[in-house]
């Protein structure tokens, strides 16, 4: 081998020399770092507010891929949905857009977006395709809050609508649901939002939004009522039918208004509560607020009577029934002879041009038992033959007994007068009382007695007719008979005025005698004209020259 | 106006005029019973009475002109040759003066006697069929006649159809040959009547 190939056969020997810097390789995984940290930065800057929403069931949500979205725009996204541990449910976790958080308020709603078919209408057809969101109402508050309880179901009232919050309470059996529609003369202005029973109460509360600009009507005097379905009304003054909107035959509703006669009264303008009456009447008659309280005591039927009847005075309604057989002491002598079933009634000042207050019902309450003296009495009347609805009717009448005041259970009470029908009941009874007491075989043997003695009288009276017309036969025949004998004689004497010898004879003989001569002295003439009518102008040639009888030729 | 003044005032002279313009009639009259019978001799012997009735006659008989046959289904009504009496009565007449003149046994009665129907027994009854001069040179009398009895009840009746003839031109021959006729006829009846 060679020095050549030793050489090239050793390796050379590295001359090791100390680094004075850092090595530029070390760049790459610097600026690799910078870049991250500044992704982290830039991501967890931008990345928004994490909020946590608690629904009961994540039906059709997906982690990463479900989106929150307000008014159908982009605001979240959800990243992460799991079980609630303690509680059932689910916890949705969500993260919205940095820029979006000012949504995220302490009375925001979020509920989940899927089709829905109710009566109200479809809604969230479009989350066919897309999937389901969750949609982000913001709401009004100063409060932050990332916390939400989802809602099972849009709110009805978005947060933030204008318009006024009010509470109804009913003790009625009204079945109002979310979204029910509270109307105003036809028009839907609001809806019924929740619904809260207090049990102890035992009365329910529906939590209702009037929209702007109709929170205005609200007043004061406002009154709300049932307009559900079809109402008939079958009362004393008739068949009556009420309906509200299309929408309120086939769900539930509620309708206001003020009732006629009353004012506007001040506008609310924050939530009140009022009560839904079972129909526009009886929210009418609530209007009025005093009334003066009578008792009538009725010994007839009252079927057909029902509180809320009204109460006439000469047609005119001045109150109301309040209640039928009062709870008294004597209760226990319904079933006893004379028991009078005491009825409560009312007269409202307001209905007579009276104060609504307490002076309107003193004044009412004197004037009224100052009538009862002079004789206003109280009647119980059919007002509809139909369904036999009474009313009270209150009249005065002239000839009645002055009966003192007294008092049922501190009510004054207005005597009552049995009505036409019981009356004319009574005096039939009595009637017929009367003939069941006739002694009735005595009356048949009298009159079958009677009777044959009529019959014996009428055949006498005919032998008696029949003798009678005889009689009058002869009698008007001897006259006709007389008459007769009289018209022939003076007929004979014409008849001898004309008689052959007689002067009036003579004269009519010679009176024809003379026209039988004229006649004889003009019938040439006539039978001249007769045969030729010209011949007086114009002379005929004699024709009967060759005509005349001829005797025999030999 | 002026047409109703001038049409009065020019009626009563037309109706003048037509009267001066009229030829006078040629008109004569004939009477039929002109017979004069001899006065009856005094005969106290008691007369079964009989009742002419009236006659039944053709109606020629109950106007005036004189009826002329001129042909066997032809007449003629001569307008100048009139009766002077209704030829009916005449006839009448006639009859009852003949037979009463004939009748030796009877006396014949006129129904327009004062008598009640009851008193006479017996009626004549007559129809005159045919009465007028022909174109033969003869004048007819036909008809027939009827006599009733009511006790004992009997009936006799007869036609007759007697003739004469005409010696002379004219009516009045005729008339005087008609009249003939009518005793003929009485004579007839006459035999008749005494023949029962």
């Amino acid at each position: 081998m060679s020095t050549t190939e030793q050489s090239e056969n050793e390796a050379p020997l590295a001359e090791v020399q100390q680094v004075k810097s850092v090595s530029k390789i070390w760049f790459v995984p610097i600026v690799a770092l910078f870049i991250g940290a500044w992704m982290i930065y830039y991501q967890i800057s931008n990345q928004g507010h994490e909020i946590t929403i608690y629904f009961n069931s994540a039906e059709g949500l997906e982690a990463g891929k479900t989106k929150i979205r307000t008014r159908f725009v982009d605001v979240g996204i959800v990243t992460n949905i799991r079980l609630r541990k303690n509680r059932s449910g689910v916890i949705v976790t969500g993260r919205i857009n940095k820029d979006e958080a000012h949504l995220l308020r302490e009375d925001s709603n979020l509920w989940i977006v899927t089709p829905k078919v109710s009566l109200s209408g479809v809604s969230g057809l479009s989350t066919i395709l897309s999937g389901p969101f969750i949609e982000l109402a913001p709401g009004m508050s100063g409060e932050t809050q990332t916390e939400f309880e989802g809602l099972e179901d849009p709110p009805i009232t978005p947060a933030g609508t204008p318009g006024l919050h009010v509470t109804l309470n009913s003790n009625e059996e009204f079945a109002y649901g979310e979204g029910d529609p509270i109307i105003y003369k036809g028009m839907r202005v609001g809806q019924v939002e929740d619904i809260y029973f207090n049990s102890e109460e035992r009365v329910v509360y529906y939590n209702a939004f009037i929209e702007s600009p109709y929170h205005k009507l609200i007043t004061t005097t406002t009154r709300f009522w049932d307009t559900s379905g079809i109402r008939l009304e079958l009362g004393a003054e008739g068949l009556s039918v009420h309906t509200g909107t299309v929408e309120t035959l086939l769900t539930n509703g509620v309708a206001f208004g003020i009732p006629g006669g009353m004012g506007r009264g001040d506008v609310i303008t924050k939530r009140a509560y009022f009560d839904i009456h079972k129909s526009y009447a009886v929210a009418n008659a609530k209007k009025y607020k005093e009334a003066a309280q009578f008792v009538v005591l009725v010994e007839d039927s009252v079927r057909g009577l029902h509180p809320g009847a009204p109460v006439e005075y000469r047609g005119l309604q001045v109150g109301e029934v309040l209640e039928i057989n009062m709870a008294n002491e004597q209760q226990h002598q319904l079933l006893e002879e004379g028991y009078k079933i005491p009825i409560l009634i009312s007269v409202q000042p307001g209905r007579v041009y009276q104060p609504d207050n307490a002076e309107g019902v003193e004044t009412v309450m004197a004037q009224t038992l100052l009538w009862v003296e002079k004789g206003l009495r109280a009647t119980l009347k059919m007002g509809n033959i139909v369904t036999g609805g009474q009313y009270v009717d209150l009249q005065n009448y002239a000839n009645v007994t002055p009966e003192e005041l007294t008092y049922f259970q501190g009510h004054p009470i207005i005597p009552i007068i049995s009505n036409e029908f019981a009356q004319l009941t009574q005096k039939i009874s009595s009637i017929l009382d009367k003939v069941n007491n006739l002694p009735m075989a005595d009356l048949a043997n009298n009159a079958n007695q009677t009777l044959s003695n009529f019959a014996d009288l009428a055949s006498t009276f005919s032998r008696t007719g029949e003798h009678i017309n005889v009689l009058l036969m002869d009698s008007e025949q001897q006259a006709l008979v007389t008459e007769l004998r009289h018209t022939l004689d003076a007929f004979e004497t014409l008849a001898n005025s004309y008689a052959t010898h007689s002067d009036t004879n003579r004269v009519v003989n010679e009176m024809m005698l003379e026209l039988q001569s004229m006649m004889l002295e003009l019938k040439p003439l006539i039978n001249r004209l007769n045969e030729a009518p010209n011949s007086l102008v114009f002379p005929p040639e004699d024709q009967e020259q060759n005509i005349y009888p001829r005797a025999k030729r030999n | 106006m002026q047409i109703l003044r001038s049409t009065l005032s020019i009626l009563p002279l037309l109706a003048l005029l037509l009267g001066c313009s009229s030829a006078p009639t040629n008109i004569k009259y004939y009477e039929l019973n002109t017979v004069v019978t001899p006065p009856l001799a005094a005969n106290h012997k008691p007369k079964e009475a009989i009742m002419v009735m009236a006659l039944q006659v053709p109606d020629y008989l109950r106007q005036s002109k004189l009826v002329l046959r001129t042909a066997p289904h032809e007449m003629h009504f001569s307008a100048n040759h009139v009766w002077a009496q209704i030829p009916e009565k005449e006839f009448y007449t006639a009859l009852i003066t003949d037979l009463n003149a004939i009748a030796a046994s009877h006396s014949f009665l006129s129904h327009r006697r004062p008598v009640t129907v009851h008193d006479i027994n017996t009626q004549l009854f007559l129809e005159i069929t045919h009465f007028y001069p022909t174109e033969n040179a003869e004048v007819l009398l036909s008809g027939y006649w009827e006599l009733s009895a009511m006790s004992p009840p009997g009936q006799t009746a007869q036609s007759f159809n007697l003739v004469l003839p005409l010696k002379q031109d004219g009516y009045p021959h005729a008339v005087a040959q008609q009249r003939h006729l009518i005793s003929r006829l009485a004579e007839h009846i006459l035999i008749q009547i005494n023949s029962q």
